[in-house]
């Protein structure tokens, strides 16, 4: 008969569904009992996946350190994405007055804030904090409250001119630590989001975000699994891999030009990095960042702590700090397990650090690790110890 | 032999008038034996099936078994019918339902692109997004734009055998859809139908079918040809509940003469339930478990009088993704009342989708499937004026009123009706003229967007 045949059976491996998590999503799974380590996307290629709290803590944005090809940044991450392998741009809609000298006036409330018009809600799988802004011409008697829907933007006919793209995640009303707050409408109904400003991403003719490279270490354990190095600062990139950066840049790497602070792309694709044998991690223990690094380390190769200069003892914490958690590929003396250059503070500097997307292509095997199918945003706030103010 | 029951005569008679072929929604001109229905088989379910009253009448065109009889004159085993649908049509803006000046992405997401439809098989006049990226919402296109152009819509061949002797019934519906878009030829040879029925028992209406097949959802698959659709276009919510697909059906009804009616239950497991091909592809199973579906219905016929009414379901996996979990659910309730030259035809239909993984339709692959709802139905009034002149076999005028709410997930629900208008002309019993006019609205979340369309269509039959 036929009908067994209809019954379900096995079937092929199909992709992993794509899914994506906002401030929203992480929330309410903190709401429902969630501890800080539950991982986002633990299948999708990073062991572990992006821990919840590496995005909130509470009502915080967590901020992680990360190197780059000029120094060392702090960004936060605002959403997750699984298993997209690409993300668009949206719309939001600016009313405004008019232009004066090229400049829009934007509609502003009695309190002098313009409130943008959203076309995606967060709840949908297009969802994206990358949003153009499309300013819309309306006339100047026009209520600040009179537009705050997509539809009565585009019924009305008014002039509408595509203008620069910004990173503004739909946040819970509430979330700090980064971005500046604002409020927006979505469908009739106001919505809170951060801004990061714009120059944060670039997009191609269909309005695909471009994304870049964002490294993290693991380090392969005694039980033979990589494991992420929650301690170690990862590595932002300057261009898809591989890039063939031969050269560092001597200036900061920007998104559009003329600009005064250093701009970094807020769209990231999560890349592992197994680091070899050969290579060590800076970790000594005067401080409790190190110490927990090094513990981990200890922990993930099931071997004993590596001996680190009696002289590093006696540093300041504060002077070693900017080395913790860095990989050097510099040999290894067998007698102390870490290479010679770890000997003191001053002797770091000498060290061959993997601290650039141009060192990780030069210096390691980068088809050890590769990309996963992970993506965030992760926008920089803080810059070389400056904060990067939105523009 | 098949046992023939003994319904009342007045049964019979209503039935015949009303239904000459079983899945019109208005009656067609008197039975020929020179030039016989080339009506499709039609679903079982559709038809009141009543037998003749007498050996001398037409077979009745319930399409359930009757056995040929032996010997010269009989019937040939073999039929070959089809029609040839030929249509002129012109839609508003740019043939679709894509605002200027709308840069949201997916561009599929926030409108209807299956409103501006130009014939019996909702494809619509364009479905050019001008670069926008889509997901996989969208209907076929004839890809004329804002365009007036003449359209060959199909070129249907029907082949029925039935053995001679045998309760079985093979059936193919082979269709010739020449297309000509902005990328180039699009001309498809698609089998939509191919199956065969089996009629196990002489003495109960219980069929059998396996293959391709048509839906077994609410009313509006029987109108899915263009030879015995009344209007030119499917209503905004034929997209999810008149798609053929494969697997096996069951069909059983049983007859209440005492009462004038007739109890009917039909059920199909396939592989993508009873959406069009374009939103979920019917010729495999993506997910490994089959959808089914299926409706109860309810007939009455009385001399005056005729009304069907029917409730159905459907739930299974969304046949456009591949995860088992993604599940799709819908259930409708339809009717049909006829009598005095009136057809009323009335559908509401409920529909939810969740979440799945990456997207595959007959139109390509694309990102991922979103969770969706849509809510909507349509109601139908046709009058068919009781001429009769030479050629001029009927005149029928209709009008339907469609309304649909949907939403993807985190997208703005949208709200859309439509009016259509037109009149249809049959001549001889082979020729069907229709023209009607596409009143599309955007009533709340969709922008505003010309996409009114004049359609008309040609239908030659043999």
């Amino acid at each position: 008969m036929l009908l067994p045949a209809l019954v379900a059976c096995s079937q092929e491996a199909t992709p992993a569904d794509p899914k994506l998590w906002t401030l929203f999503d992480v929330q309410a799974l903190y709401a429902g009992g969630a501890a800080a380590t539950h991982g986002l996307a633990p299948n999708d290629g990073l062991p572990g996946g992006i821990p919840l709290g590496q995005l909130l803590n509470g009502s915080e944005l967590v901020a992680t350190h990360a190197w780059t090809e000029v120094g060392d940044v702090s960004y936060v991450t605002t959403e997750v994405w699984s298993g997209f392998d690409r993300v668009w741009m949206q719309p939001a809609y600016v009313p405004i007055t008019g232009w004066q000298a090229g400049v829009p006036q934007p509609l502003l409330d009695a309190a002098g804030l313009q409130h943008p018009i959203f076309s995606v809600g967060p709840h949908s799988g297009f969802y994206s904090p990358f949003w153009q802004i499309v300013y819309a011409q309306v006339p100047a008697a026009t209520s600040p409250g009179a537009l705050t829907a997509a539809r009565q933007v585009l019924d009305g006919g008014y002039p509408l001119t595509p203008s620069e793209g910004r990173t503004m995640p739909l946040a819970p009303t509430g979330i700090m630590g980064g971005g500046n707050p604002g409020t927006g409408w979505l469908d009739g109904a106001p919505i809170s989001y951060l801004d990061f400003g714009t120059a944060t991403f670039t997009w191609d003719a269909q309005n695909v975000v471009q994304e870049l490279p964002l490294y993290v270490f693991t380090l392969m354990g005694a039980d033979g699994q990589p494991h992420v190095l929650p301690e170690a600062p990862n590595v932002l990139g300057t261009a898809p891999p591989p890039s063939d950066l031969t050269v560092q840049p001597t200036t900061a790497p920007t998104i559009g030009g003329n600009l005064q602070q250093p701009r970094y792309g807020a769209y990231w694709r999560v890349y592992t990095v197994v680091i070899p044998p050969f290579a060590s991690i800076f970790a000594p223990t005067n401080s409790p960042l190190s110490a927990a690094l090094n513990a981990d380390l200890t922990r993930i190769r099931g071997t004993a702590a590596a001996q680190y200069s009696t002289d590093l003892a006696g540093e300041d914490p504060s002077m070693l700090a900017t080395y913790v958690g860095r990989v050097a590929v510099d040999p290894i003396d067998s007698a102390t397990g870490v290479p010679d250059c770890f000997g003191s503070l001053g002797m770091l500097t000498a060290c061959t650090w993997v601290i650039s997307q141009a060192d990780l292509e030069q210096d390691l095997d980068l088809s050890t690790g590769g990309p996963t199918g992970i993506t965030v945003t992760a926008p920089v706030i803080d810059a070389y110890g400056a904060p990067v103010v939105p523009l | 032999m098949r046992a023939r029951g003994a319904l009342p005569f007045g049964l019979a008679l209503i039935v015949l008038s009303s239904g000459g072929r079983a899945a019109a929604q208005v009656p067609p001109p008197p039975p020929s034996a020179a030039a016989p229905p080339a009506a499709p088989p039609p679903d079982t379910q559709a038809t009141p099936a009543p037998p003749p009253a007498s050996a001398d009448e037409p077979i009745n065109d319930s399409d359930g078994y009757t056995p040929p009889a032996d010997g010269p004159g009989a019937p040939s085993a073999l039929s070959i019918d089809g029609y040839v649908d030929v249509g002129f049509a012109k839609a508003q803006g740019d043939g679709t339902s894509f605002a200027p000046g709308d840069q949201s992405v997916p561009a599929d997401y926030g409108v209807d692109p299956f409103a501006p439809a130009v014939n019996s098989r909702g494809d619509v006049a364009s479905t050019d997004a001008g670069g926008r990226f889509v997901n996989g919402f969208l209907p076929r296109s004839v890809g004329i734009g804002g365009r007036p152009s003449f359209l060959l819509n199909t070129l249907d061949v029907d082949l029925k055998y039935t053995p001679p002797a045998t309760p079985l019934m093979v059936f193919s519906r082979v269709q010739f859809l020449p297309r000509f878009t902005g990328a180039g030829d699009d001309t498809r040879v698609y089998v939509e139908q191919a199956f065969g029925r089996l009629i196990p028992f002489d003495s109960q209406e219980f069929a059998i079918s396996a293959g391709k097949f048509d839906s077994v959802f609410g009313i509006e698959y029987l109108d899915n040809e263009s030879n015995i659709r009344t209007g030119v276009t499917p209503s905004l919510v034929a997209r999810y509940t008149t798609g053929q697909s494969i697997g096996v059906k069951l069909f059983y009804r049983i007859q209440i003469a005492p009462l004038w009616s007739a109890l009917s239950l039909n059920v199909a497991g396939t592989n993508s339930g009873s959406f069009v091909e374009a939103l979920q592809p019917p010729d495999a199973s993506l997910s490994g478990e089959p959808v089914g579906s299926g409706r109860l219905g309810y007939e009455l016929n009385t001399p005056i009088v005729a009304a069907k009414l029917g409730a159905s379901g459907m739930i299974g996996p969304r046949n456009d993704q591949g995860d088992q979990s993604a599940h799709q659910t819908a259930f409708g309730f339809d009717a049909r009342v006829s009598g005095f030259g009136v057809y009323l035809n009335a559908e509401y239909v409920h529909v939810d989708e969740g979440q799945g993984g990456p997207k595959t339709t007959s139109l390509g692959t694309f990102p991922f499937s979103s969770a969706f709802s849509m809510r909507g139905g349509y109601l139908q009034v046709a009058y068919a004026f009781p001429w009769a002149v030479r050629a001029l076999h009927k005149v029928t005028v209709y009008a339907r009123y469609d309304r649909r709410h949907a939403w993807f997930d985190g997208f703005t629900p949208i709200t859309v009706d439509r009016l259509t208008g037109g009149l249809r002309v049959d001549l001889w019993e082979a020729i069907i003229l229709k023209a009607e006019y596409l009143d599309n609205r955007e009533l709340a979340g969709a922008p505003t967007v010309a996409n009114n369309v004049f359609t008309s269509s040609l239908v030659y039959s043999w």
